[in-house]
């Protein structure tokens, strides 16, 4: 409990001496140092209102399941088949789809479908006391073989014409795939900092006995985090199946991989307790700002894998030195 | 704790220091943006978007697209999805490099359409596309306001049923062949099973197994279908690299009667039937492919009219001429139409 101790009457000399403070920031400093690189080095092509649009068009759906990632990292929890589900989501709003359903009811199939992955995670590492590493590695062969099975492996094609006005459309140069995961962001940091939900959930990552002694109800937090990430992976399955005009029956593993360094680099550890939620929302969006931005300079496609994965390395020794 | 904090910002600086390195490698390319149909060879910028550089396929698409810039001196940018199934990311590769100032695009897309909206901002701007390989969705791509100036490609369907053929005739009726796809739900690979049991019809057939377009599942999977069925005279695989993972297991298992057949035609496999190792490959000449791309799309640059339609050249090869197909790879062992080269203004 003691990192969520409001930092109003805190002097900065003393936060300037504080760790956490550091492992809150790095993102942000991160951030700025990327992106002053690019447009040093690129200045007529990176920062265009056009590649602007790019970069946040490819970190909505991400950023989107990061935000799910943080709740469960939170309570010192992983969630490792949030891919898996969104492909679940997806092949669910295409079964709906094919069959003539509307379009409402699709989406409501995507996000149902994550709700209930996200549960039956929850109640197996909450109630039968599973491992969360070993519950959601088997969620994510699980998911991924019923969203085979319910599509037959095959590709569902979307096309809607109001799908493919969110895909395309832009407010200035903020995608409204983004507007969407910035809706989501601000929803997210008001129920972590606002409401007596969040303050549990912190307090179940940082030590459990302590929360339980408190009278928090740890099993209903941790089914809770499990449920939310889910329900996001199913809301980032409808962004998907906008983005790319079907569902996909196959699964994307980037989007675990980058959701869970996103949430590393976004300062909250790795063994729960701290973090909010914007960290990990500019972490998102500093990854695919990452990739985006070696493109546009020409570095050769093998150096970007390196310079990702140099990147996550970094994460995650900052986080081990935070704890 | 200040201990702790030092190396954090130790590890800030080697951030920041990777990060210029990581981006002075790569260079600044010359930017010459702007439209004009009458440029000269030498500032025609054509961008490239392929499927994942994993496998030899796509590379050799690659080298057939740098062939042909090379040939006629113009700039090429090529780059590829971040792994053979990341949809997402291929579509965000082609989002970056669709504000850059390219005159033309060269498209592989990894599901038909998951670049659609791209294409879509591609058209708009102008900008021709050529589509090879792998066709995009047009009732999709027209949706999204997008257009393919030209299409290059083998039929995967045509090319699975030409290898059924000579699978049949060298089987017999009757025979049972292993099917080995690809990755569950892909569409290169559900075409080439299908075509290959159109083409094979009479046989009967055991599978199709997925083993993912990967060496060692494929491996696995063909050990499993000798162990449950004896009766197996052949295999056919929806890739070579599978093909030479069941080549593997055919040789551990003593069973070298077993004709093995691939799709792609990558160079090892050429030598693999060479030394009786693997019996057929439907090769479809990926360099070929590449570099009719990259000449469609500077016939478009041009502003010349380009054919909308070119099959590319597909081969079966089998050891009656493996020889000659090794003597000319990465082009094809037969003459093939190239209606582009003839349009291109020198």
């Amino acid at each position: 409990m003691n990192t969520v101790t409001p930092d109003v009457a805190i002097p900065w000399r003393v936060k300037l001496k504080d760790p956490y403070f550091w492992a809150n920031w790095t993102v942000v400093a991160a951030f700025i140092g990327f992106f002053t690189v690019f447009v040093i080095l690129e200045p007529d092509k990176f920062l265009t209102a056009f590649n602007v649009n790019s970069i946040l068009t490819a970190a909505a759906v991400p950023a989107i399941l990061t935000l799910g990632q943080a709740f469960v990292i939170m309570t010192a929890g992983i969630d490792l088949s949030n891919a898996a589900v969104l492909t679940l989501g997806a092949v669910s709003f295409g079964v709906g789809f094919a069959n003539g359903l509307p379009l409402i009811v699709c989406m409501l199939m995507a996000v149902v479908a994550g709700l209930i992955a996200g549960l039956v995670n929850g109640i197996l590492v909450a109630v039968f006391k599973i491992t969360d590493f070993i519950v959601t590695l088997g969620m994510l062969s699980l998911a991924g073989g019923v969203a085979l099975v319910i599509s037959d492996a095959r590709p569902v094609q979307v096309i809607d014409p109001f799908l493919a006005r969110l895909a395309i459309n832009s407010i200035w140069v903020v995608p409204i795939l983004m507007i969407i995961a910035l809706v989501l962001l601000v929803i997210a940091q008001f129920v972590l900092t606002q409401t007596r939900f969040g303050t549990y959930v912190l307090a179940t990552g940082g030590d459990k006995e302590v929360a339980r002694a408190m009278g928090i109800n740890v099993r209903r937090i941790k089914i809770s985090v499990y449920a939310i990430s889910g329900t996001l992976a199913g809301v980032a399955a409808i962004l998907t199946v906008a983005r790319i005009g079907s569902a996909e029956p196959a699964v994307n593993t980037t989007f675990l991989l980058n959701s869970v360094a996103a949430v590393v680099l976004g300062g909250v550890s790795l063994f729960g307790g701290r973090g909010n939620m914007i960290g990990p929302f500019v972490g998102a969006i500093l990854l695919m700002m990452i990739v985006n931005g070696l493109t546009v300079a020409g570095v050769p496609q093998y150096y970007q894998y390196i310079a990702v994965g140099i990147i996550i390395f970094l994460s995650a020794a900052l986080v081990r030195n935070a704890k | 704790m200040r201990y702790l904090r030092s190396r954090r910002v130790g590890a800030l600086a080697v951030l920041a220091s990777g990060a210029l390195v990581l981006a002075a490698c790569g260079g600044s390319s010359d930017d010459n943006g702007g439209g004009g149909d009458s440029k000269p060879l030498s500032e025609i910028k054509v961008a490239g978007v392929v499927k994942g550089l994993d496998n030899p396929f796509f590379i050799t698409i690659k080298d057939g697209m740098e062939a042909a810039a090379a040939e006629y001196g113009i700039q090429l940018t090529v780059e590829a999805a971040p792994g053979l199934n990341d949809e997402t990311g291929q579509a965000n590769k082609l989002d970056t490099l669709a504000g850059q100032g390219f005159d033309c695009f060269v498209v592989i897309p990894i599901s038909s359409n998951n670049l659609t909206q791209g294409l879509g901002k591609i058209s708009q701007q102008g900008i021709p596309i050529v589509n090879i390989d792998s066709p995009v969705d047009p009732a999709g791509l027209e949706a999204a306001g997008g257009k393919i100036t030209a299409f290059v490609g083998t039929d995967n369907t045509a090319a699975g049923a030409k290898g059924g053929a000579v699978m049949k005739e060298t089987l017999g009726d009757g025979a049972t062949v292993g099917l080995v796809a690809g990755l569950a739900g892909n569409v290169t690979s559900n075409e080439r099973i299908d075509g290959f049991q159109e083409g094979a019809a009479g046989l009967t057939f055991d599978g199709p197994v997925n083993a993912d377009w990967d060496t060692t599942k494929a491996l696995d999977a063909a050990n499993a279908m000798l162990a449950s069925n004896p009766d197996i005279s052949g295999f056919f695989a929806a890739n070579d690299q599978m093909a030479q993972g069941i080549a593997q297991a055919v040789e551990q298992a003593g069973r070298s009667d077993i004709k093995v057949m691939g799709v792609d035609g990558i160079e090892a496999i050429l030598a693999d039937i060479a030394a009786g190792k693997v019996f057929a490959s439907v090769s479809q000449y990926p360099y070929v492919m590449g570099l009719l791309g990259v000449q469609a799309c500077i016939v478009a640059a041009q502003g010349g009219s380009v054919p909308t339609f070119v099959e590319s050249p597909a081969v079966v090869i089998t050891p009656d001429n493996v020889d000659k197909a090794i003597a000319d790879f990465p082009e094809p062992p037969e003459a093939y139409d190239n209606p582009f080269a003839a349009l291109i203004k020198q």
